[in-house]
């Protein structure tokens, strides 16, 4: 990279800055000492002899990065920096390698352009100047530059066999399309050519430049009105249909030639079941099932029952949002349980199957009713964000469901929305002034996408230029789960519940039954309270906050909600009602005032976060696409909007359910029939492998171009003898977000030798699945998938409790609602584990009543105390001590009641227990203040029990807080520091052993293809 | 409030028709079309335009039924809402007083001598309507309307309300109707039209109510349409004796619901009489309400579920003088019962056989169902 002297200065520069701050404030008076010259290799060591202390610009930047990541644990917590900048400080060693180590073929255009992001965005989080950004931002863009113009890099590929000359899965070198005429039809416009270029004052004035409209260039995205011979032999043989699989609602749509032969994708009206047996024919298919009189109904009639069904059990709704998490069982309550029907619906992705099977049914009859070929091809369109994991499950669901695996691609939404409004906008002739622009300088384009389940942000950086269109994804934002779903939530919460409860007074629900029952039965409520609402509020064009609390008194009501029992309590809603001063405070958190730090629900976090990803800043987007049903909102595309500035445009679609839908059929005529991309998706954050000592290494870096074209190749290696296994913790992001794990068992009992390599190869097919094959001393493993686990970050211990879950679930459904005393116990101790009070102690309770002679109720009055729940705390501490009277008993007791029956429950305590460090500590600062020394040696005493577990390694994480607390208490900081350190390293634990796990190849780590 | 579609949203061929009027406005000019067509909405729209080109002028808007006044008025909004007056043509005709520009809706019911006294009091008339929608026995023929105001027609052909399947239902109960053969856009569900025997009318009442009001959602409410306010009479009485309630109070002198709509409130069922300047459409935007209209009152409007009771052979649509006089007036009111569904449609029927009028109802579009029970899943939740 030319620019890379510069780049690296401009880096060198800012963490000396940075490290020069905040290093003396966490190393103290001999920061220099310990937290610089400690840390250098002695070769950096030797280099430093003479530096002045404190001056570290007199450093080169690989020491710099040296001394960063040594001390990055601490001055991250000391800074509150996020946890991922850590990964940023091991990259940007690995890119410093890469062009301190470059051969002479140099490093390609797009490790480049990734290099140089990563610079950038560590500067972005060690607080660089704007300036020195800003120099790196335009580094940035004459690369992006290059990329676009289809350069190749400083290297080439050539000696890769990739494809077959020929074969139809080749693709292009870059994904350029040629641009044609547009529509020859005006008597007024030259017929002489194709459009590019602006000629003269007026915008609708286009010069043209010559070209041939060819189907294997796509000519017919960008000219729909005179597609070649060869697009329409391919319509006349099949029909390329386009699937929008959407959290709430899904939308077919087929590509056709319409009024002499103009192409156009038009969605396809499937037809539906009606309840009472006719039919409903629609283009707009609700993505729910329900189970009704022994039919299964989909879309339209299944979502209008879902008020009075049981979700879970007979309507399943929003099983999108389930694929690729392995809890299990999904629905243990189902009412289609595996051979009790023609249908069995379990878990999420036995709903889809069943789903897609009705729907490829309804796109038969459709296609047969419009008189289209019976032959097929499809694209499904998913979020762009959408993982390996959730992304094969989708498929196989297909799969199972009868639709031809082969004859099936996928495209990410936002690409697909693209697609749509370029094709729109080619054939209506609108947005010109956006076209222009596409063909002048370029545009970055975000793409927002809010549906039911999902907000997915995607940064699309477009350009048209005489050779083609060229078209790149800049950044995906990350999957949040924010979606249309969690406003109904937020009103069924805050609005209706209340009232619920109001029913059955006395009544204190468990979280469970709150998040799993309570919620979901209001849901349907909600949504239509908040349908009406918008629809009253959109007649009066009122589209902020403050507006709705202008009309805050204007109330909506709906059907009361039948009544019904958990827990043996009767609860109803016989009227429930919104105000829009209700329906005001439950919109707050998503479109009210913005704070990044704060508010990672509101609709615009999702924006903050793909720009942060992409490097732009908020005046070089052009414009907002806006699609997804919630799009629909207006006071969700002004909170949006509002963040923004003016000069960027939004666009909204005619149908923005459809609009995704539309793009997947052009995707699926290109992709099928000719065998071409019309945009590359890039993979949206890296994929890591972790290695012993919590380092991660690069399998997949983000932005990648997908399919990857040739495996990229990571090298480990093996640094204990004997060791019998070697396992892969593979991970999406961050360490948190664990895609699964590969293990390799070593072939004999001797287990592996020192140094053996382990090679990794991984790839991402066309559909974005991930395929991972390692190896190790010969014995080969490969996976298409990793055992999937979840969609969010979660902790090692988040990550045990869903384990339990699924245990927990497994069990429900085979003993038909009675899980066995075992699945629940664990389920308990994992929630307990994982900090999950509540739902720990409702299931502590349920094993008592599986088996009253278990006996749990410390445990129980524990997880109430920390859940905040006093009273119940207190009743099950006396429960406790009523049972038996031992140390633990006696000191929760004593939390909850007062003077001399406290003093005397902990005397009793200590009595019991002489080591019971809480119980000594609890009782020396109660006497305190009648008896100073006696209460301080009581304090001291509790801290060097405390201690000396802190020393053997046995103290759990709340008596290492209480220490902390403790040691502060008698002025022993340092023990206190101590102790906030162990606290620190205990925030995981991981499920992987941490003894078989490789280590990297020390002074070769590669990165990069083979 | 729902009908109202914003000027950049029409129509092409809505978009022509108001564009040519405005260019000559000074002559009077008739927008015809079939149900679901939008001539209501191109007359607002011309009017809103009118309010402005003509700031000193005074305008009036004269429509038929109260429903619509209040639909209209609805609509409107701001300075344009504060300019125009909004009559039924009784009201008109009574004050006498002149306006610059006349808005006239539904011109097929009124009567050739009433057409000629508008004219009289207005500067420039517009009307609108549909022979085929004609429900009044004195309402002005199509030749009636030309020879009284000279107007130059227009036509608007695309359907955008009314699905293909409620249209060939409608053109199955009034087979002469013309303008149907215009293009179709609507873009509501094709739901297959749903005819219903019940055994008896307690029972058919009983399942036409728990269905409406179950279909019903706040912005989205249940109509129930009747031939006669006899007949509304009847199945309210059914609704409150199965309910436990007393007989609701019968509708007054000069047609009174006031006391009717009171009863259903002060017990708290989402049920209303609307029409005559009774009962509020706009209750239906925030409540999950049921409406139940006459034929007659019902023309203009539009919901997205209706449904017709009472349609067995035997009876009343008009009574047998008004159908001496006009053969086909019952046709043409079931006509205009029928379209105005958005979506769902459900004729029934009590006894053994339909009307006659439903015998040549297509096949394919309709399906003659018998009530099922649905078993709902209301058992205990406990699980463990």
């Amino acid at each position: 990279m030319k620019d890379w002297p510069t780049l690296q200065h401009l880096l060198a520069e800012s963490l000396a800055d940075f490290l020069g701050k905040s290093l003396p404030s966490v190393g103290g008076s001999d920061w220099w000492a310990r937290y610089v010259l400690d840390c250098l290799t002695p070769a950096q060591a030797r280099s430093a002899q003479g530096v002045a202390e404190g001056d570290l610009q007199a450093f080169d930047l690989a020491a710099l990065l040296r001394i960063a990541d040594r001390n990055w644990a601490e001055v991250a917590l000391k800074l509150k920096l996020r946890r991922e900048t850590r990964n940023l400080v091991f990259e940007m060693k690995d890119v410093r390698n890469r062009y301190a180590h470059a051969s002479l073929r140099g490093v390609d255009l797009e490790d480049q352009l990734r290099d140089v992001d990563t610079a950038m965005r560590l500067m972005q989080s060690v607080g660089a100047s704007s300036e020195s950004i800003g120099q790196v931002k335009a580094i940035h863009r004459r690369l992006l530059l290059e990329v676009a113009s289809g350069a190749d890099g400083d290297t080439g590929e050539s000696d890769v066999d990739t494809s077959t000359p020929g074969s139809s899965k080749q693709t292009g070198p870059s994904d350029v399309i040629d641009v044609e005429d547009p529509p020859k039809k005006p008597a007024e416009t030259s017929t002489s050519g194709s459009a590019t270029k602006k000629r003269g004052d007026s915008p609708d004035e286009v010069e043209v430049v010559h070209g041939e409209p060819t189907a294997r260039t796509g000519g017919w995205m960008v000219n729909p009105s005179s597609p070649g011979r060869d697009v329409q032999e391919a319509l006349g043989a099949r029909t390329y249909v386009g699937i929008d699989f959407g959290t709430s609602t899904t939308v077919v749509s087929v590509v056709r030639l319409e009024d002499r032969d103009r192409l156009v994708s038009r969605t396809l009206p499937i037809r539906q079941p009606e309840e009472l047996g006719g039919s409903i024919v629609h283009h707009l298919v609700n993505t729910v099932l329900a189970w009704q009189d022994d039919k299964l109904l989909f879309g339209r009639d299944a979502y209008r029952m879902r008020q009075e069904l049981f979700e879970g059990r007979t309507v399943f709704s929003s099983f999108k949002m389930r694929l690729g998490v392995d809890v299990g069982p999904t629905y243990p309550e189902t009412a289609l349980p595996k051979g009790a029907h023609s249908v069995s619906i379990e878990d999420a992705n036995d709903a889809a199957r069943e789903f897609f099977k009705v729907l490829h049914a309804g796109i038969k009859d459709a296609v047969t009713r419009e008189g289209l070929p019976a032959d097929f091809r499809f694209a499904v369109s998913v979020p762009a964000s959408f993982e390996a994991n959730q992304r094969r499950d989708l498929l196989r669901n297909m799969k199972d469901a009868g639709l031809p695996a082969d004859e099936i691609c996928l495209i990410d939404e936002p690409n697909a929305a693209f697609l749509s409004f370029l094709h729109e906008s080619a054939r209506e002739h609108a947005s010109q002034d956006l076209l222009l622009q596409l063909r002048g300088a370029g545009a970055n384009i975000l793409v927002y996408d809010f549906g039911a389940g999902t907000c997915d942000v995607s940064i699309l950086d477009v350009k048209i230029t005489e050779r083609g269109i060229s078209s790149r994804n800049r950044s995906i934002s990350r999957f949040t789960a924010l979606g249309g779903d969690d406003l109904d939530r937020a009103i069924a919460k805050h609005a209706l519940l209340p009232v619920l409860l109001g029913s059955a007074p006395g009544f204190d629900p468990e979280q469970r039954d709150v998040e799993e029952r309570l919620i979901p039965r209001l849901q349907p409520t909600a949504e239509r309270l908040k349908l009406a609402a918008m629809e009253w509020l959109t007649d009066r064009g009122v589209n902020d906050l403050s507006g709705i609390r202008q009309h805050g008194t204007e109330t909506f009501h709906d059907h009361g909600i039948p009544g019904f029992k958990i827990r043996g309590q009767s609860l109803s809603l016989p009227r429930p009602a919104l105000s829009l001063a209700q329906l005001a405070d439950a919109l707050e958190p998503f479109v009210g005032r913005f704070d990044p730090d704060q508010n990672g629900l509101h609709v615009f976090a999702p924006v903050v976060n793909a720009m942060d990803k992409s490097g732009l800043t908020s005046d070089e987007l052009e414009a907002v696409l806006f699609i997804g049903g919630s799009a629909a909102s207006p006071i969700v595309r002004s909170a949006v909007m509002r963040h923004l500035p003016d000069e960027v445009q939004a666009i909204v679609p005619t149908d923005l359910r459809s609009h995704v839908s539309l793009g997947a059929a052009l995707h699926c005529l290109g992709f099928h029939a000719f065998r071409m991309d019309l945009i590359r998706p890039i993979t949206s954050e890296a994929i890591h492998v972790m290695t012993r000592g919590g380092h991660l290494e690069t399998v997949i870096p983000a932005a990648a171009e997908v399919p990857t074209t040739k495996p990229f190749t990571t090298r480990l290696r093996i640094d204990r003898a004997g060791q019998s296994a070697v396992e892969l913790p593979i991970c999406v992001g961050t360490e948190s977000k664990l895609l699964g794990l590969l293990r390799i068992q070593a072939p004999n009992a001797r287990g592996f030798s020192v140094d053996e390599e382990v090679k990794i190869e991984a790839t991402i097919n066309h559909d974005k699945l991930l395929e991972i094959k390692a190896s190790v001393a010969g014995t080969v493993v490969r996976t298409g998938l990793m055992n999937p686990l979840a969609n969010r970050e979660l902790t090692p211990s988040e990550t045990r409790m869903l384990e339990a879950k699924q245990k927990f679930n497994e069990s429900l459904l085979t003993s038909r609602g009675k899980p066995s005393k075992d699945a629940v116990l664990t389920y308990a101790r994992a929630a307990l584990e994982a900090e999950a009070f509540d739902l720990a102690a409702e299931m502590f309770m349920a094993t008592e009543r599986i088996d009253p002679s278990e006996n749990h109720a410390t445990n129980i009055c524990f997880c109430f105390s920390k859940s905040g729940r006093a009273e119940r705390s207190t009743d099950w501490a006396r429960k406790a001590y009523e049972r038996k009277p031992d140390a633990v008993a006696a000191y929760n007791l004593s939390c909850s009641v007062k003077g001399s029956e406290r003093e005397a429950l902990l005397r009793d305590a200590v009595r019991l227990r002489p080591d019971f460090a809480y119980a000594l500590l609890a009782l020396g600062r109660m006497i305190l203040d009648q008896d100073a020394a006696q209460g301080r040696k009581l304090v001291e005493k509790a801290v060097r029990f405390l201690e000396k577990d802190l020393r053997a390694h046995r103290i759990d994480r709340d008596h290492c807080r209480t220490l902390i607390d403790a040691a502060k208490e008698i002025d022993d900081e340092d023990l206190a520091g101590i102790a906030q350190a162990r606290l620190d390293s205990m925030l995981d634990s991981s499920i992987y052993d941490e003894d078989n796990l490789a280590v990297p190849l020390v002074g070769q780590r590669q990165l990069g293809r083979s | 409030m729902g009908w109202y579609v914003p000027f950049d949203k029409l129509g092409q061929k809505q978009l022509e028709v108001l564009n040519g009027i405005t260019g000559q406005l000074d002559r009077p000019h008739w927008v015809q079309g079939f149900a679901g067509t939008g001539k209501t909405l191109v007359v607002t729209h011309l009017m809103e335009r009118v309010a402005k080109l003509k700031p000193n002028s005074s305008i009036c808007f004269v429509t038929f039924t109260h429903a619509l006044k209040d639909l209209v008025s609805g609509g409107l909004q701001g300075a344009v809402a504060r300019r125009v007056e909004i009559k039924t043509h009784t009201q008109y005709l009574g004050e006498r007083q002149t306006y610059d520009y006349v808005f006239l809706d539904e011109v097929q019911d009124i009567s050739p001598s009433d057409l000629v006294k508008i004219k009289g009091l207005a500067g420039n008339l517009y009307v609108a309507g549909d022979g085929d929608q004609r429900i009044y026995d004195k309402g002005a023929s199509e030749q009636e309307i030309t020879a009284a105001i000279s107007p130059r027609t227009w036509k608007l052909l695309e359907i955008f309300r009314l699905t293909k399947l409620l249209q060939q239902v409608a053109q199955a109960i009034l087979p002469r109707t013309k303008l149907i053969e215009g293009l179709h856009s609507s873009k509501d569900a094709e739901v297959t039209i749903r005819l219903m025997q019940h055994a008896d009318s307690s029972s058919e009442a009983q399942w036409v109510w728990k269905e409406a009001k179950r279909r019903a959602r706040p912005a989205d409410p249940s109509v129930i349409l009747f031939p006669t306010h006899k007949s509304i009479a009847a199945f309210a009485g059914e609704i409150a004796e199965s309910l436990g309630l007393d007989k609701p109070p019968a509708r007054g002198a000069k047609g009174d619901y006031g006391p009717f709509n009171e009863f259903w409130e002060e017990e708290g069922v989402s049920l209303m009489y609307f029409g005559n300047s009774h009962g509020e459409l706009s209750k239906g935007e925030t409540e999950p309400m049921v409406y139940l209209m006459t034929f007659h009152s019902s023309k203009g409007l539009d919901f997205r579920n209706v449904f017709i009771p009472g349609m067995q052979d035997g009876a009343t649509i008009v009574n047998q003088m008004a159908l001496e006089d006009d053969p086909e007036l019952d046709r043409r009111l079931l006509f205009v019962a029928v379209t105005r569904s958005r979506e769902n449609l459900f004729i029934s029927y009590s006894g053994r056989k339909a009307h006659p009028l439903l015998k040549g109802l297509p096949s394919s579009v309709v399906a003659n169902l018998a009530p099922v029970k649905a078993k709902r899943d209301d058992d205990e939740e406990e699980f463990f």
